[in-house]
């Protein structure tokens, strides 16, 4: 099924693009989407590991967990957790 | 050694005498140190609850942090304290910049100035000496020009602080003005600073800031550096600004759009969007992230909640649009967020026909640039009805009654950032809480959008929490966590962005504060001594507020914020319960060790009076 995952910042800058592609197999999920990512771009690894803050997941405008089961055309929007100001 | 100077501008007399020891032990300085002060001339006054914030006698207190204007890292702040002309309240604003560190070179951590000038002054500090000088030829030039004359007066490398127009006509919600945008932005020090003929303060020469063991110190600079540019969120900071925010807030449903009556806007203000005006990132004193824009039309800027606040909340899309009023607001001297919030106050009530045309001067219609432009100058210059909005929220005495529920404000100061605090509910607690009124940067408890494991939640914050933002459980230690180290943070004069609490918890705690301050004072704190010192100022802030009449009522948020849901996105449906709200704010009482009323212990209250 095609997966398209929003990236906000900074995710995008290592992809080049706000918007990538991919495809992923009946059943998988979030964080399946995520691996995808990081095997295409090596350099966002590090920044999608969790270490310091877990990126915030939204499928179209819910929020949503690494282990939600997506579903052909989702959209999943990917950003960094940050709330100060 | 560091010296307080009380300045009289009616009498012209300066005493100046050395920081009591006991003082930097008990408030460590910036922040903390004001508000000592701060209580004991409201006081001295009179009555703090009667006394209008433009007498003479509101004192106007400029105190550098301990640390500041050492190489400590982001060690550039300062604040600006008095009785506030905005929320007739406490009033207290920080600031970065270099003006603070030029006023430690010259040997003063602390300027407190009372009294009012016969007419327009600034004051002159150069080689450890004050002197008042007269400003007539300065009256009436906005930020820029009055830095540049005194430039030319005195020299290039003279730094000042200073007010603008709209500080001059005593605009509510005007600021203090250090270079083209670090902004003592809340409360209106500006106006005070105006009411008493104080057009600027100018600071040159001086010698290096002694400190106890420079190398030691260096050492720490180098170490806490290395371990501050690893966190990602400095990283960012440092490339994208505080415009990196927008699109995070937006994404969830949380930026407060059209007075807050919508909460999702367009993507023109992103920071890749802010980005294509930006020739250079900027830093302050000592700075090791480096976060403010320069940006091509002509100003610095713009930050997250000016994008927020004169975009998204008055319904202005296009980036170069806000990044114009960015400046002009930075130019006129006006608080970006306090203008922003009760211009979309405005726009609504009058889209709602509580207020027409003829109070308006004509149509007042959301996203309308050019008016907004006409607006703000009209404002700074009090003109028209800019006159009435140059009230800022103490308009709600001169529109009608149900105007007041409109207003997104607590303890009458407009809300600083744009983040709307339906949703996640330690966030909502903080603003109604936070002792100068509605703002994020007293006690904001950014962890709380992490959802981080419960053992980290609990190492951090010492007490058990839920992980959920939307959860009321435990919120109320979370917020008094933080309004604890960003106190001692704004005390020593370190910025929220290298703060652990603040984005990230991989920032500068408690244990590397104790470093920096062994290695600048040659004092030894414990950090549990440091953060006794954050609840102590807390307290302090507690009992001014009490004193000026504050009560639990006034720990409250606006109407729209309990009574309306969100309305779209990820947060939709959610808003504040009141009966929770109110289960929330006695856990908050009983964290911080105040009763039911919100009052300190009379042990406590005897404690502080006796320092």
């Amino acid at each position: 099924m095609r997966i398209f995952l929003h990236l906000g910042e900074p995710f995008w800058r290592a992809a080049g693009k706000r918007e990538v592609e991919i495809t992923l197999n009946d059943g998988e999920t979030i964080s399946d989407a995520l691996a995808s990512l990081a095997k295409t771009y090596p350099s966002l690894a590090k920044d999608l590991d969790g270490k310091e803050a877990k990126p915030m997941l939204f499928v179209d405008d819910e929020e949503a967990l690494p282990e939600k089961v997506l579903s052909e055309g989702a959209k999943v929007h990917v950003v960094w957790p940050v709330s100060g100001g | 050694m560091s010296n307080t100077a009380v300045i009289n501008l009616s009498s012209g007399r300066v005493e100046v005498s050395p920081t009591p020891s006991n003082l930097i032990r008990a408030f460590l300085g910036g922040r903390g140190m004001n508000m000592y002060y701060l209580r004991k001339y409201l006081r001295a006054a009179g009555d703090p609850q009667r006394l209008d914030p433009f007498d003479p006698a509101n004192p106007l207190i400029f105190g550098s942090g301990l640390l500041t204007g050492t190489i400590a890292p982001n060690a550039a702040r300062f604040n600006v304290s008095a009785k506030s002309p905005e929320s007739l309240g406490l009033g207290d604003a920080n600031c970065g910049g270099f003006f603070a560190a030029a006023m430690r070179k010259n040997k003063f951590d602390r300027l407190i100035i009372l009294g009012k000038a016969e007419k327009p002054s600034y004051l002159l500090i150069e080689d450890g000496h004050i002197e008042i000088r007269s400003a007539k030829e300065l009256w009436g030039l906005n930020s820029p020009q009055t830095q540049e004359a005194l430039k030319s007066a005195h020299g290039s490398g003279t730094v000042s602080a200073v007010i603008s127009q709209a500080g001059e006509n005593k605009v509510r919600m005007a600021s203090v003005m250090t270079g083209l945008k670090n902004t003592a932005g809340r409360g209106g020090m500006g106006a005070v600073m105006g009411s008493k003929n104080l057009k600027a303060i100018a600071a040159r020469g001086g010698e290096q800031i002694a400190v106890a063991d420079k190398a030691a110190l260096s050492a720490t600079r180098k170490a806490q550096t290395k371990y501050l540019q690893d966190s990602k969120v400095i990283q960012i900071l440092g490339t994208l600004g505080t415009p990196f925010l927008y699109e995070v807030s937006n994404r969830l449903g949380a930026i407060r759009t059209r007075n807050s009556q919508e909460n999702s806007f367009e993507d023109t203000l992103v920071a890749s969007e802010i980005e294509k005006f930006s020739d250079k990132m900027l830093a302050c004193t000592s700075c090791v992230v480096h976060c403010r824009h320069h940006n091509t039309l002509g100003g610095e800027g713009p930050e997250y909640s000016t994008i927020g606040l004169l975009g998204a909340n008055i319904g202005v899309a296009p980036t170069d649009q806000v990044i114009t009023l960015n400046n002009l607001v930075n130019d006129l001297g006006l608080d970006a967020s306090s203008t922003g919030t009760v211009i979309a106050w405005a726009m609504e009530l009058y889209q709602r026909g509580i207020i027409g045309d003829g109070v308006t001067d004509g149509k007042l219609e959301w996203g309308d640039y050019e008016r907004v432009v006409d607006l703000i100058n009209d404002i700074a210059n009090r003109r028209g009805f800019g006159n009435v909005l140059a009230e800022s929220s103490q308009a709600k005495k001169i529109f009608p009654p149900e105007a007041a529920d409109y207003l997104i404000a607590v303890k009458d100061l407009p809300q600083s950032d744009p983040h709307d605090v339906r949703y996640i509910k330690s966030f909502a607690l903080g603003i109604a809480v936070a002792s100068r009124g509605a703002d994020h940067l007293r006690n904001r408890p950014t962890l709380d959008i992490l959802k981080l494991p419960d053992d980290v939640r609990m190492k951090i914050f010492g007490v058990p929490t839920s992980s959920d933002p939307t959860s009321y459980e435990g919120k109320a230690g979370m917020v008094a966590w933080h309004d604890d180290i960003y106190a001692v943070a704004d005390s020593l004069g370190i910025c929220k962005f290298i703060t652990h609490g603040f984005n990230s918890p991989k920032l500068l705690g408690y244990d590397h504060f104790v470093e920096l301050i062994q290695s600048v004072e040659g004092a030894t704190f414990t950090e549990d001594e440091l953060r006794q010192c954050g609840k102590r100022v807390i307290d302090i802030e507690r009992q001014i507020n009490l004193e000026i009449g504050r009560t639990r009522a006034d720990d409250t948020l606006p109407k729209r914020y309990f009574d309306d849901p969100m309305p779209a996105r990820a947060t939709k449906g959610h808003h504040i319960d009141r009966e929770k709200f109110q289960t929330m704010l006695d856990e908050y009482y009983e964290a911080r060790g105040w009763n039911n009323e919100g009052h300190l212990s009379k042990e406590r209250l005897a404690e502080l009076d006796a320092i």
